[in-house]
């Protein structure tokens, strides 16, 4: 069995800022050993300090194999958080009282969403931890939802997500999945905002679809609260496509050049569909044959 | 390619009117309903905090804090405030700047002011006395003086203790009566205007901390009242959310964030009654962070009837809900 792989991939911080505006996600992919490592970390700006930095350093130093992570996890991560600690104090003026205090009492913090494409082995893993989501579809007849990752670890739409910092006795666990890689399928890494949006539109598509791949009760009804049952309604009236192949087919599109997912951003943030935010959106294909 | 392509036809999605919450019982069912207060904190998107401080004369009565030393109540008091807009600055503290994510406005009442004993005025003292909304740049630069204090580190790496700025803005007063229907109205119109000015930001959260009977009502469902119309402000987010600190060193009706459905044991006491009917029901997205944990889809009262402890613990509500909300 032979998998190929086709790659678009666009992070930009929120186009509506200022000029200059750091974007704090960060998107990296590897390959090594015929394991393809594709990462999305999200800096939390708004809790810690020099998020972008951890987010960057996180997504890098995931390791290759995913076994490796889970098995080592405690160990990789008291190790990590050791180096960027160094990094910090190399790199960092922390002569102002405050930005000492914060980087201590605070952190950085980061959201961490890794997948791992064994094509040796045909086996993906994916491990995550906050609520940049992984979107996985697979090709049957048509094209189908298969699984949102890790959105059962929020309660709701709105729930707060855990978040990795660096330096503490008890990290959260992140959580993972394994499983075969028997068919075409595409994979989508969306950062928080973009990840609600399209769990919106895959909601507006079909409102038993997140129930049939698991999204738990809860989650789903805080998709019918008066918000979102609003939000959803102003996304019909200006809507075009009609099922999720039309739904790949755009994200694609919009994903091909910075340019194009720029001026797409743009447009769902003045239409009030995404919050305000970086956004990051990776999209893999896989060809089974 | 218009990104309105991506947003699919659907089946039907029936979309329930929003109701205007023009009357005080439609405030609190919108306070109530876990669909609003999720609008994200930035700096062109500020929240409002709003900090209410009894400053009559019985707040120079000592009474025991946690460590069980005597302490009056009026200094504790403005040692945690002080403390809380410490925690502030630190939360806007970004990489190279001070992001304005706040609006603070601190009134004190019960100060003696030029031979009125039922004063109410801003809180704030040097440069910045005589201000109403203080944003987070100003608060950094405009203090009353500044120790460097010592605080353990929590990370497993760097110096045991952390060499921290501490400022200080408000000082201790325990002078007059306890005017806190005069507060209510003379906050009124300052958060109305804000409300206003930031139509789309996170409701604006309102901290009453006091420890004496209102002087200045004749009938306790004045002061519930004049709460109602602070607590009908509303952002596109929600209502503004007031909560009610009562400092008492004992009682029986001693709680923090009881259930709606406890108000019968106030039964005792009209005060404190007043106070638990004026405060706002927390709405269940804000439930999680409070200090104590609340069953899931009962209503939660924003009131404290408790000890000097308790000051800093309600304080961190505003702190912890909002950090979260930071983006």
């Amino acid at each position: 069995m032979t998998i190929k792989l086709d790659i678009s991939e666009q992070s930009i911080a929120n186009p509506l800022e200022y000029t200059g505006k750091v974007n704090e996600d960060f998107i990296f992919n590897h390959l090594s050993g015929g394991i393809h490592r594709f990462v999305l970390c999200d800096g939390a700006g708004g809790q810690g300090v020099f998020c972008k930095e951890w987010a960057e350093f996180l997504a890098k130093s995931i390791p290759d194999s995913p076994d490796q992570f889970i098995d080592g996890f405690d160990s990789w991560y008291q190790r990590i958080s050791h180096e960027f600690y160094s990094f910090i104090l190399q790199s960092k003026d922390l002569s102002d009282p405050v930005l000492q205090s914060k980087f201590y009492k605070q952190g950085s913090l980061s959201t961490l969403l890794t997948l791992w494409i064994d094509t040796s082995d045909s086996k993906i893993s994916f491990a995550g931890i906050g609520d940049s989501f992984l979107f996985h579809f697979q090709r049957g007849k048509f094209w189908e939802l298969s699984s949102v990752f890790p959105v059962n670890d929020l309660n709701g739409i709105d729930d707060f997500p855990a978040l990795v910092t660096w330096g503490v006795d008890a990290v959260e666990s992140p959580s993972f999945h394994i499983q075969a890689l028997l068919s075409d399928s595409i994979f989508i890494l969306a950062s928080d905002s973009l990840a609600k949006w399209l769990i919106l539109l895959i909601d507006i598509l079909d409102p038993l679809l997140l129930e049939k791949v698991g999204v738990s009760k809860s989650y789903r009804e805080s998709l019918g609260t008066e918000k979102y049952r609003i939000k959803k309604e102003k996304m019909v009236i200006e809507s075009q496509a009609k099922d999720i192949s039309g739904l790949l087919h755009n994200l694609k599109e919009i994903a091909k050049t910075e340019t194009s997912f720029r001026a797409s951003m743009q447009e769902l943030l003045q239409l009030g569909f995404v919050d305000q935010d970086d956004f990051s959106l990776v999209i893999i294909e896989t060809y089974v044959s | 390619m218009s990104n309105s392509s991506l947003i699919p036809h659907a089946g039907n999605i029936s979309v329930a009117s929003t109701q205007a919450a023009s009357s005080i019982l439609q405030a609190r069912q919108t306070a109530l309903s876990p669909m609003y207060y999720s609008a994200r904190v930035t700096s062109s998107h500020p929240c409002c905090i709003v900090l209410l401080l009894d400053q009559s004369g019985s707040m120079s009565e000592a009474i025991i804090d946690n460590r069980g030393e005597p302490m009056e109540k009026a200094t504790k008091l403005s040692n945690d405030v002080n403390k809380f807009l410490n925690e502030i600055i630190l939360t806007c503290r970004k990489d190279d700047v001070y992001k304005d994510y706040f609006s603070i406005l601190i009134v004190g009442y019960g100060r003696e002011i030029d031979g009125d004993s039922e004063g109410v005025t801003f809180a704030w003292e040097g440069s910045l006395s005589g201000k109403d909304w203080v944003n987070v740049n100003e608060l950094k630069d405009s203090y009353l003086r500044k120790e460097m204090i010592e605080t353990p580190n929590p990370k497993n790496f760097g110096p045991r203790m952390l060499k921290e700025e501490y400022k200080i803005w408000i000082k201790p007063y325990a002078e007059g009566l306890t005017p806190m229907k005069k507060a209510f109205r003379f906050c009124f119109p300052l958060i109305s205007d804000w409300v206003s000015r930031n139509p789309d930001s996170f409701p604006p959260l309102i901290f009453n901390i006091t420890d004496g009977e209102i002087s200045d009502v004749e009938d306790f469902s004045e002061i519930i009242e004049e709460a109602n119309k602070i607590q009908s402000l509303a952002t596109s987010d929600g209502n503004a959310i007031l909560f009610n600190l009562l400092l008492m060193e004992e009682s029986e009706n001693a709680c923090e964030f009881p259930y709606l459905h406890d108000r019968s044991s106030f039964g005792n006491s009209e005060y404190e009654s007043a106070m638990f009917d004026a405060a706002s029901i927390i709405p269940q997205s804000l439930v999680k962070h409070l200090p104590v944990q609340r069953n899931e889809g009962e209503s939660v009262k924003g009131v404290i009837m408790g000890g000097l402890e308790s000051i800093l613990s309600l304080l961190n509500i505003g702190t912890a809900t909002l950090r979260n909300k930071i983006k």
